[in-house]
């Protein structure tokens, strides 16, 4: 079930890339939320009438083959882990989520 | 307007503020509410049998008088509207951004994290919430 939930996506993905070959597109798997999150890395196309036309008959494709824990969209916290930006950079830049320097205070609990 | 709405209503007054007042993650808790209580609504008045329908065929057993989880009302919100029945262009796609709502809204309320930036704060949420926003607006299902 979930290969072909994977396969499905990434035939979705393959698609996207047809036309926005530019475009970094990947998925992962939240397990909490049994959810798949399809996500990219370009924010101003969540505002694009365009993008919304060519995805709109895929996430039907994935409808049609009983698939619809998923959705689709950018995803800001991918997109600056794909970046590899340092954590002290993303402190710079007063980016919020905090989750790496989190766990990185976390360890170094343990340590002492 | 029934009640269910202006509860909704209520939500999205609190939201601003929140907004306003630099209460990000509280604000988009409120922000998404303000939208699930408006899609509530509209499906108990407009869509009950339909949605009654929906979960047959999808042999989702619902117990009567318990509230249908967020995933499937969404689901079946997406489903019932394509471009031909509301002529809005891409429809399924700017619908869908309601799941990423959702995630965010879990993510504000139950995270250890914290949106401190207006600038993070429209990136994970509100240049979504916006298009939903104006997407629900032309189906009649928020007024």
């Amino acid at each position: 079930m979930k290969n072909n939930q994977e396969n499905l996506i990434n035939k979705v993905i393959s698609e996207i890339k047809k036309k926005y070959y530019n475009l970094t597109v990947d998925f992962y798997y939240d397990k909490d939320d049994d959810f798949y999150v399809i996500w990219h890395n370009d924010h101003l196309l969540d505002s694009d009438d365009d993008f919304a036309v060519y995805v709109s008959p895929l996430i039907s494709y994935l409808y049609d083959n009983n698939f619809s824990n998923f959705c689709i969209g950018y995803d800001h916290e991918q997109t600056l882990l794909i970046q590899k930006k340092p954590i002290y950079e993303t402190i710079d830049e007063k980016i919020s989520y905090k989750r790496e320097s989190f766990k990185y205070s976390n360890s170094l609990a343990i340590a002492a | 307007m029934n009640q269910l709405q202006l509860k909704a209503q209520d939500n999205r007054l609190v939201a601003v503020y929140c907004e306003n007042n630099k209460y990000y993650d509280v604000a988009v808790s409120r922000y998404y509410y303000y939208l699930y209580e408006n899609i509530i609504s509209y499906i108990e008045n407009n869509l009950k049998k339909d949605f009654e329908d929906y979960c047959n065929n999808k042999g989702i057993d619902m117990p009567k008088n318990e509230p249908a989880s967020h995933k499937i009302l969404v689901n079946f919100i997406i489903e019932n509207f394509n471009d031909s029945n509301t002529k809005i262009a891409g429809v399924k796609a700017k619908l869908g951004y309601i799941h990423n709502l959702r995630r965010s809204r879990n993510n504000a309320d139950y995270d250890n994290t914290k949106i401190l930036y207006l600038k993070d704060f429209l990136s994970f949420f509100k240049e979504k919430f916006n298009v939903v926003e104006n997407t629900l607006k032309q189906l009649n299902i928020v007024s």
